[in-house]
């Protein structure tokens, strides 16, 4: 039950080129290192650990900030610190764990988190007494030990229900980014909010040795007013219990664009594009969360109080949080509509909001 | 920082020696020369630069490392354990079971309940089955996995409640248990009754009565345990250990290995934090020696966060019913009070914490009648113990919540309901017989309602928003020993050789409270020199003399006195040189500055080194003892001894806070912290304590939980495990407060321990004021308050 790092090879390479080399070479048996405040804590508790590390960080190509992207490599504390990407973005890189922690953290460790559980991050003592699960070693789920498969209770054997704790993602989702990759067979672009997918154990769809490049926000995420809250039961060091992302475009009074990206609530963090426009293909079958049921209608409608309560309530009523990180699921399921409600308002009324 | 004077001070028989008592009926500070001013603790600038050495830190030549297996169920039968792969693994020195010992031991002396290692059956998730010593950490980590275990389940006592329940004898977690309640897994039961309690509630005008609830929290020390046991050529042991309670362990230590005490040596090492999670003595303490008793080698126990949790002895998860009754005028007639506590696996200082759950509800007020059920129980969860405010926290959080609803339905200020009851300096409690010499309690409430302009906030502030007040008063060192014996509970030594260096030797364990510090300033200050002439040796059995260590908030009061009567020896050697030298009485001398000075004639004064060089002619060091025993205290009946203490400490908080009515979030804005520490010796190190339980205490209050699964810690880390942040941390006002104690040492009483307690209740109070809900659970999480402010809106609908 000590927690010591368990042995393997550190690759350090400069070049993302390099780094696809070792990927290839030790093809099924790495993990990317960035700043390693997720990897190695998870590692120390014997998770999922592998026999190669390949460190991204001294890779140069990978920390340029622009007013367009971000990159991968780009520490926590430098984003809250640009002027240049949009204040929602740099507040949300601000509520990131600790100041310290920020100092190391980047913004490609803070959208590549695994997924968080009690049942998960614990010693391997823990996990010995209670039983493995099946995001690691074991073959249930603790938290949601049964599942209707077509209409019969059955043991849990297939989902995981880990809980993505992100803060970044969905406030990048909700403005709209793009993630770049650099793979074996080249790069790809793709919407942030298509790139998670999948159970806790999946929670996204990353080619095998794939390197998360950039980060890019579209012209309109600079426009429009957005914003980030946060609940967590400290004011510091904590993950998201929820998180709420908000980027609102108004015509006038009116609601030109709403797009609302919770995270902490489920195993990917969950967009709800009140345009209908973006969705996930296939509708997300492993989400507990469907955005698109009972959607209030509210683009070209004035965003009065009695519409902000609506968003929220949809919100609220739909996001499925589950009891496996800290506070109550009913609490927190709650208080998505709580800070959907208040971020609402006052993006409206001041413009912009702090994060 | 405010330093208030106590009006109910009474006069120290030291002071008056010195002549430093005015007749305006405060007594001056002018007059001492270290005691009373800020000095930077002793030891804080190795441990800011690093330099300080803690037990890992610490390597011998052919060391070997320790691991424990432990327990994987909450209450098992084991039904086989074979090590035989473990052995054979390569760099796997020694492995030990229970076999190894099969002596129980415990820190109180009616409570001998914890086997060094399980035999035959597991108690608890987390409890010691066997141990391997190897070449590296990384071997002993992979030998104890490859050791054996199997387990045939028996019936787990998960809540307080089942542990109440008959059941047959082969279920009892442990053989003996509590003899009014046979068959049951009660550890303690205390039953109590004085004064006419039923006829109280009869006649009372307001009868607030609640059910409280209390979740367990742990200490949260930044050391984790971690131990060094060597056993060496001479064949004596020799245990480093970052001990509170260097002198229970060397006890235990020759009881379990049966040893004679003088052949084990303990060695206390720097300590990282204690806060009574470091004050039992320890199974890993016993295992480590066994190991190096096997492999003669220096053996290294470092425990991670996990194991330090599991190891336990934080605060009781405590089920609580009280009722108090009032008259008209706010006048505390009566207090009934039943109170359930989760022991866990082990008695610990159980037998304690149930009697103080209840006798130490005797103040800060003047209780006419008093019931009390009190039961503490074993159950298969990590063991509770004597955590800072030991027995007192949560009861008072019921207490205080009463009188608080108690003000509200007399109609009156709830500081002024408070001010009415308070405890009168010089006064003895009807039954107990608790004797309260000093008490400043009135002055801080005083001085903390100005400050924090009480009655402009208090039912004034708008919705959301709230001022709240809590009280307590803290034992100032257990005034029974845990083993009956005729020593004192203090001795200090001081050396002074030709260096004129002054070496003070005492077993009191300075646990980052500061105490080395303590005893410096008191011997500084009797002998008039420089505080970096005293050096204090406190870590080492051999060389220090006994000294019961710290817990119950007694080291100030009884290592101070002890270290006061050492220094007084020294300073009449001085004296008598100083006399020799110049022909002047010896009585007449003040020593001030390093100089011994005629007090007629001010220009005869002789230097500190002079004397001193004269008083060890034909003799060489200057040596002296001094020690400390409690005055006979208390009544005559079973138990009369539980709560007895030579003096209390007060305290008076105020919290103003905020409530987010739609999250249930509640973010404390400033804490008035008042105080009465007898005399603060060392005001900058008072502050410290003061600020450090305001901070420990609004953990319990909000955040800190230590929350199960089947019996399984579920957030035995620091992330999980919430405690609060800087950022979560308020502005702390302190208002220290000086009653000066005729007995302690120039007037001191404890400030480490009774701080902690007011501020939980101050915070529910506060939230009563902000949106008008009570919360009879701790910690008041964000969920439970918004719970709270649902219902009531629910009942008002």
């Amino acid at each position: 039950m000590t927690m010591l790092l368990p042995r393997f090879e550190l690759h350090q390479p400069t070049t993302v080129a390099e780094a696809l080399a070792l990927a290839k070479a030790h093809a099924g048996d790495f993990d990317y290192l960035s700043g390693g405040t997720d990897l190695l804590p998870n590692y120390k508790c014997g998770l999922n650990a592998r026999g190669h590390v390949i460190s991204l960080a001294h890779i140069a190509e990978l920390k340029q900030i622009t007013r367009d992207s971000i990159g991968a490599g780009v520490r926590i504390v430098d984003i809250e610190r640009n002027a240049d990407v949009p204040r929602s973005v740099a507040g949300t890189a601000g509520h990131i764990a600790s100041p310290l922690l920020r100092e190391s953290g980047t913004l490609g460790g803070n959208l590549m988190l695994d997924n968080r559980c009690h049942f998960f991050n614990q010693s391997y003592f823990w996990r010995v007494s209670l039983g493995y699960c099946l995001k690691a070693d074991g073959d249930r789920c603790h938290v949601v030990p049964m599942i209707n498969d077509g209409g019969k209770s059955v043991l849990n054997n297939k989902v995981c229900v880990a809980t993505h704790s992100s803060d970044l993602a969905p406030m990048l989702i909700a403005l709209g980014a793009e993630v770049t990759f650099a793979g074996p067979e080249g790069s790809r672009t793709l919407k942030l909010n298509d790139f998670y997918f999948g159970d806790g154990i999946a929670r996204h769809e990353r080619k095998p040795g794939e390197i998360l490049v950039k980060v890019s926000l579209p012209k309109w995420a600079h426009e429009v007013r957005s914003g980030y809250r946060k609940l967590a039961p400290r004011q510091s060091i904590d993950f998201p219990v929820a998180g709420v992302a908000v980027a609102l475009d108004l015509d006038g009074a009116r609601v030109k664009t709403l797009r609302v990206a919770v995270g902490a609530v489920d195993t990917t963090p969950v967009l709800f594009d009140f345009s209908r426009a973006e969705q996930k293909k296939p509708p997300a079958s492993y989400l507990f969360t469907d955005p698109l049921k009972n959607m209030p209608d509210v683009i070209g409608k004035q965003l009065d109080d009695a519409l902000v309560e609506q968003i929220s309530k949809h919100v609220q009523t739909q996001v499925q949080p589950k009891l496996n990180v800290p506070m109550e699921p009913g609490y927190r399921k709650k208080m998505c509509g709580v800070l959907t409600r208040r971020l609402l308002a006052e993006l409206r009324d001041g413009g912009t909001a702090k994060a | 920082m405010t330093i208030v004077q106590g009006s109910g001070a009474t006069r120290n028989d030291h002071q008056k020696n010195k002549g430093i008592w005015q007749d305006t009926g405060a007594p001056s500070a002018a007059l001492f020369n270290v005691v009373g001013k800020p000095a930077p603790l002793k030891d804080s600038f190795k441990k800011v630069t690093g330099e300080a050495v803690y037990a890992d830190d610490m390597k011998f030549p052919g060391m070997l490392f320790c691991r424990i297996l432990r327990a994987t169920k909450p209450h098992a039968r084991i039904t086989r354990l074979d090590t035989t792969r473990a052995e054979a693994m390569p760099g796997v020195r020694a492995v030990v079971t229970g076999r190894e010992s099969d002596r129980r031991f415990g820190v109180l002396p009616v409570s001998q309940d914890e086997l060094s290692m399980a035999i035959e059956k597991v108690i608890y998730n987390g409890e010691p089955v066997a141990a391997v010593a190897a070449d590296s950490e990384e071997i002993a980590e992979r030998a104890i996995w490859a050791i054996e275990v199997e387990y045939e389940p028996l019936q787990e006592f998960l809540k307080p409640q089942d542990s109440l329940k008959e059941v047959a004898p082969e279920l009892q977690i442990h053989d003996k248990v509590e003899k009014k309640h046979p068959n049951t897994n009660i550890h303690k039961a205390v039953d109590q009754e004085f004064g006419d309690v039923e006829g109280a509630f009869k006649q009372a005008a307001s009868t607030p009565g609640a059910s409280f609830r209390f979740d367990g929290i742990s200490h949260g020390f930044t050391e984790p345990h971690a131990v060094i046991a060597h056993w060496d050529a001479e064949d004596r042991l020799q245990l480093y250990t970052p001990q509170q309670v260097p002198h229970y362990t060397h006890r235990a230590l020759a009881k379990v290995l049966d040893l004679p005490m003088h052949q084990i040596q303990v060695i206390r090492t720097t300590v990282g934090g204690g806060f009574g999670g470091k004050s039992d003595p320890f199974q890993h303490e016993m295992i480590a020696c066994m190991l190096a008793r096997k492999t003669r080698r220096p053996v290294k126990l470092t425990m991670d966060r996990e194991e330090t949790f599991l190891t336990g002895r934080g605060r009781h998860p405590t089920e609580a019913r009280m009722a108090m009754a009032f008259d008209k005028d706010g006048k505390l007639l009566a207090l009934d009070s039943d109170v359930i506590i989760d022991g866990g696996a082990y008695g610990s200082f159980g037998v304690v914490s149930a009697y103080y759950n209840g006798v130490l509800s005797n103040g800060p007020y003047y209780l006419p009648a008093f019931r009390y059920h009190g039961k503490r129980v074993y159950s298969n969860r990590i063991p509770s113990g004597a955590m800072r405010g030991h027995g007192s926290v949560n009861p008072r959080f019921c207490t205080e919540t009463l009188v608080d609803m108690a003000a509200v339905e007399l109609g009156l200020d709830p500081c002024e309901l408070r001010l009415r009851n308070f405890l009168q300096p010089n006064t003895i409690t009807p039954h107990h017989r608790f004797r309260v010499t000093s008490t400043g309690i009135r002055e801080g409430l005083e001085e903390a309602m100005r400050r924090s302009e009480w009655k402009k906030k208090w039912g004034k502030l708008p919705y959301g928003h709230g001022i709240g007040v809590g009280c307590a008063w803290y034992i100032s060192g257990s005034a029974l020993p845990i083993h009956w014996n005729k020593l004192p509970q203090s001795t200090v030594h001081i050396k002074i050789d030709m260096d004129g260096g002054v070496t003070c030797h005492s077993l009191a364990a300075d646990i980052g409270q500061g105490s080395d510090t303590m005893i410096a300033q008191i011997v500084a200050e009797v002998i008039g020199c420089k505080l970096d002439r005293v050096h204090v040796k406190s870590t080492t059995t051999d060389t220090a003399p006994i000294d019961l260590g710290s817990y119950s908030s007694r080291v100030t009061f009884m290592a101070g006195n002890a270290a006061r009567e050492a220094a007084e020896v020294i300073r009449r050697d001085l004296a008598n040189a100083a006399s020799k030298l110049t022909g002047q009485p010896a009585q007449y001398f003040d020593f001030v500055d390093e100089q011994i000075v005629c007090r007629s004639k001010p220009g005869i004064r002789v230097g500190f080194m002079e004397a001193l060089h004269e008083a060890q002619a034909d003799r060489g060091a200057l040596i002296a003892s001094g020690s400390y025993q409690s005055p006979p205290l208390g009544g005559e009946f079973k138990g009369s001894n539980a709560g007895l203490s030579p003096s209390y400490s007060f305290s008076a908080f105020i919290c103003e806070l905020k409530v987010d009515p739609d999250t249930g979030f509640v973010q404390p804005l400033k804490i008035w912290a008042a105080h009465d520490c007898g005399k603060a010796l060392n005001p900058l190190s008072v502050e410290g304590q003061i600020e450090g339980s305001v901070h420990m205490g609004l953990g319990q209050a909000l955040t800190e939980q230590m929350r199960y699964r089947n019996g399984q810690m579920l957030n035995a880390n620091f992330l999980d495990y919430k405690i609060p942040t800087p950022f979560d941390t308020p502005d702390i006002e302190v208002i220290i407060v000086e009653s000066h104690d005729p007995e302690g040492p120039f007037g001191a009483k404890e400030c480490g321990e009774g701080a902690l307690a007011p501020i939980i209740p101050a915070v529910g109070n506060a939230i009563y004021d902000a949106v008008g809900v009570r919360l009879f659970e701790v910690p008041m999480t964000p969920d439970r308050v918004l719970r709270a402010i649902e219902a009531k809106a629910r009942a008002k609908a």
